[in-house]
């Protein structure tokens, strides 16, 4: 009797390793080109999924050139996750290298969002805006399209998939509606900001804020002298009087326009820089948000709007 | 290369031996070129991914102001947004625990903090629009919230169409989205497309991602 007793303990055991292994087996790679897409995927799939970062942490998105090593990670992935309207071409090179344009599912996460032109655009010369993922409300959008996706190619899982990505969207409700409530208390209508690069368009319009000036003409091109030149007009004759610029792709252009102009010069996060993390997307985004806040907040305690000229 | 020699009026004239033969030839070179290039143009035109849109529509790109564009993208996140909560609220009502089966207004702003419908800064700096649940036409399978009263510049009045094209789906993002220029315009009484259009409202057709990936990749 103990003798079964231990036997069909060993059977169980055995049983439900192996069970574990199959079902870690049938757990998806799901690839992805941004750190923005990262946070999203590992807030919707927890630990039913594996993540596969396409390129490593640490690299420029704006002028990446693809590596060997990328082809040999985009050949073990199920799906891949990505921004698919112009900041992340590489991967698509990276796809066609590795010899996987017609087997690799692509989620494009940006296939239901409402796209709106780089900010200060004017005419019929718009250009979309790529930066989608620096956003709460339309970085939610993305979120549900990723979940919907996965959700199509682990079925079992669909339901597991679209719960945490309600959770996650509330999550980052919250925080949002944590700094509306502390922007609430200052006064706005005085902001009349420029930034360095053309990725805070969908941020600034969730807060009802607008951008006055871009610096650079074009995404990842550098102004000439004479476009500097405009831009420094534009920026005096708007009043501007906060400029943002980049927190990790640092530039001598901002410290240049500031000594030109003596706007206050605040930075904000592109989310595409340190590790690929689950917590990256809300960590940078409560710091952006601080830092409008904190930037607002100096606008308020100047003297009068034109004495910050 | 020949020679003619005219002896009567002591002059010559001399002519290549193949001149007609070039000036064929360069000009059958000329057609290919001119030909091949035609063909070549008329196989790498980008194609436009806009739909062609009828006068009773507005592109969400390039016909709104910025208001109206900010209040826009926040209505299409909030389609989902609606339509998830529409089957919780389904789920519910079959255990007897809401009346209800569309998130009202309060629901919307104050517990899920649904853009534009809370109202914070967004909702402050973009006109302080009143928004409504329109219930009455529940009759046509379309579920109906208007947004009206805004008081920036040019803005317009708002109307959220939920049609029921997906009836039994909890998790699609089937809606519409019109726009009236007069923005105190009063709910319609139905939410047919002619009568909207009757009635001065335009449907806003989004420029969505999709549409740029088959710019980008065409």
């Amino acid at each position: 009797m103990k003798f079964q007793q231990r036997f069909a303990a060993l059977l169980l055991v055995a049983l439900s390793t192996l069970l574990v292994s199959v079902a870690e087996a049938k757990s998806l790679r799901v690839g992805i080109t941004l750190h923005p897409y990262y946070s999203f995927v590992a807030n919707i799939v927890g630990d039913r999924a594996e993540i596969v970062p396409l390129i490593n942490a640490g690299n420029n998105p704006h002028n990446y050139r693809p590596q060997a090593e990328d082809m040999r990670r985009v050949l073990s992935m199920d799906a891949l996750v990505v921004n698919g309207i112009g900041h992340d071409e590489w991967a698509f090179e990276i796809i066609q290298a590795a010899g996987r344009k017609d087997n690799l599912p692509l989620i494009y996460a940006n296939s239901g969002v409402p796209l709106i032109p780089i900010a200060a655009d004017e005419g019929e010369a718009k250009v979309v805006n790529a930066h989608t993922f620096v956003s709460i409300t339309v970085a939610i959008q993305q979120i549900y399209t990723i979940a919907r996706e996965l959700g199509k190619l682990d079925p079992d899982n669909a339901d597991f998939f679209r719960k945490n990505a309600r959770d996650y969207a509330l999550k980052i409700r919250r925080i949002k509606a944590k700094y509306m409530g502390e922007l609430a208390k200052l006064d706005t209508s005085n902001l009349r900001c420029a930034t360095m690069h053309g990725a805070y368009g969908y941020l600034m319009q969730e807060f009802g804020l607008q951008v006055v000036a871009v610096i650079e003409p074009r995404h990842g091109v550098s102004p000439t002298a004479r476009q500097l030149g405009d831009t420094i007009d534009k920026i005096k004759t708007a009043n501007v009087n906060v400029l943002f610029a980049e927190k990790f792709f640092a530039s001598n252009l901002a410290e240049t326009i500031r000594e030109a102009t003596g706007v206050g010069m605040y930075a904000f996060s592109h989310m595409s820089d340190g590790d690929f993390a689950a917590e990256l997307f809300e960590h940078e985004t409560k710091a952006n948000l601080q830092t409008l806040v904190e930037a607002m907040r100096s606008i308020n305690a100047a003297p009068s709007a034109s004495s910050a000229e | 290369m020949t020679a003619a020699v005219n002896t009567a009026q002591n002059t010559s004239t001399v002519r290549p031996k193949s001149d007609r033969r070039e000036t064929l030839a360069i000009g059958g070179v000329i057609l290919g070129i001119l030909i091949v290039a035609g063909v070549a143009i008329s196989q790498r035109q980008i194609v436009n991914p806009l739909p062609r849109l009828f006068d009773w529509q507005l592109s969400s790109f390039y016909d709104l102001n910025k208001t109206d564009q900010a209040i826009h993208t926040s209505l299409m996140t909030a389609i989902p947004e609606l339509w998830l909560l529409h089957g919780d609220m389904l789920s519910l009502q079959k255990r007897g625990k809401s009346k209800e089966a569309w998130p009202n207004i309060e629901q919307l702003a104050a517990y899920y903090y649904v853009a534009p419908f809370a109202e914070d800064l967004f909702w402050t700096q973009n006109g302080k629009v009143k928004w409504e649940r329109v219930t009455s036409f529940s009759f046509e399978g379309s579920t109906v919230y208007r947004g009206y009263g805004g008081t920036a510049e040019q803005q317009h009045a708002y109307l959220i169409v939920l049609s029921h094209a997906h009836k039994g789906a909890t998790f699609t993002s089937a809606g519409n989205i019109w726009m009236n220029p007069n923005p105190n315009a009063p709910a319609p009484s139905t939410v047919v497309r002619d009568s909207l259009i009757r009635n001065g409202w335009k449907q806003v057709v989004p420029y969505s991602g999709e549409m740029e990936r088959k710019r980008i990749r065409s």
